[in-house]
């Protein structure tokens, strides 16, 4: 089981108070489709994704991004049991949505860097990225737990 | 080889100006050393890496922060030609320094995090996605000697 020290769970829940996800979701889940495009695949029926600044504008995406990321909420108030929370998910990610499991990562670093932005020098340190992207990377492994 | 459209080279050029290696070179290490623990492996020979307060304190790691970020610099002035710049260095990376190629994506992960703190909103998805083929060209170049 994982094990999280006190100033670890301080930090991932201290982050996760000061984040809209309505704001950073759609933030995270639009650069992913830009910078990783093959993750387009995923999402053909979102309509005009042609360009950045259509998959910036695009509401179906903007929804997208918050159902994704609100989705982290669990794993924050249950910390203790991240891979118990996700069975489901993981289960419908592998064999409905069929989705490489390799693109949790990338989501998972793009919701790093739109944190790292909005948090500052300040407000991300390096214990801080150390305890959030342990968060995320136990995250993406629950998620990819029920693919075998 | 290695394609760059005009935008793209013009996005690295303007992140680069902005990068201050002495300030940028060690944060990105520091977080490598803290984030990613076993990489502290390759620096027996630094002292003190004990704490996250240790490592972002020591002279030997900013020191050596300060030379990879200025071996990036290379790549940028070079874009066109980022294999043969990294020959010699691959193969010091693989045959005498032993390092796993893999800490070069961690590497490049980091400096893509303290980039986005420096640059905040300038640090479009564009941008990103210009600055992270760059570093997967520089990654992949520097892998290339292994076998």
């Amino acid at each position: 089981m994982v094990e999280w020290t006190d100033a670890e769970r301080s930090a991932i829940t201290g982050l996760w108070g000061k984040i809209n996800v309505d704001e950073m979701g759609p933030q995270a889940f639009s650069r992913l489709l830009i910078v990783a495009p093959w993750t387009q695949r995923h999402f053909a029926s979102f309509g005009n994704l042609s360009s950045p600044a259509a998959i910036m504008g695009n509401p179906k995406v903007a929804a997208h991004g918050k159902t994704v990321m609100g989705g982290l909420d669990r794993a924050v108030k249950n910390l203790d049991n991240i891979k118990a929370t996700y069975a489901q998910l993981s289960v419908l990610h592998s064999e409905k949505l069929h989705v490489d499991p390799d693109n949790f990562r990338l989501l998972a670093d793009c919701i790093t860097i739109c944190a790292a932005m909005k948090f500052g020098p300040s407000g991300f340190t390096a214990d801080v990225q150390e305890a959030w992207q342990k968060f995320l990377c136990v995250v993406a492994s629950a998620l990819s737990r029920q693919y075998h | 080889m290695v394609e760059w459209s005009d935008a793209e080279r013009s996005a690295i050029s303007g992140v680069w100006g902005k990068v201050n290696i002495d300030e940028i070179g060690p944060q990105t290490l520091g977080r490598l050393l803290i984030v990613y623990p076993w990489t502290q492996r390759y620096f027996g020979s630094f002292g003190d890496l004990s704490s996250a307060a240790a490592i972002l304190g020591n002279p030997k790691v900013a020191a050596h922060g300060k030379v990879v970020l200025g071996a990036l610099g290379k790549a940028v002035k070079d874009l066109d030609n980022i294999k043969a710049t990294y020959s010699s260095l691959s193969q010091l990376h693989c045959e005498k320094l032993n390092v796993d190629p893999d800490n070069f994506r961690l590497l490049a992960d980091c400096l893509t995090i303290v980039v986005a703190i420096k640059l905040g909103a300038a640090f479009s998805p564009q941008v990103q996605g210009t600055w992270q083929k760059l570093l997967a060209v520089v990654v992949a170049a520097l892998s290339s000697r292994y076998f």
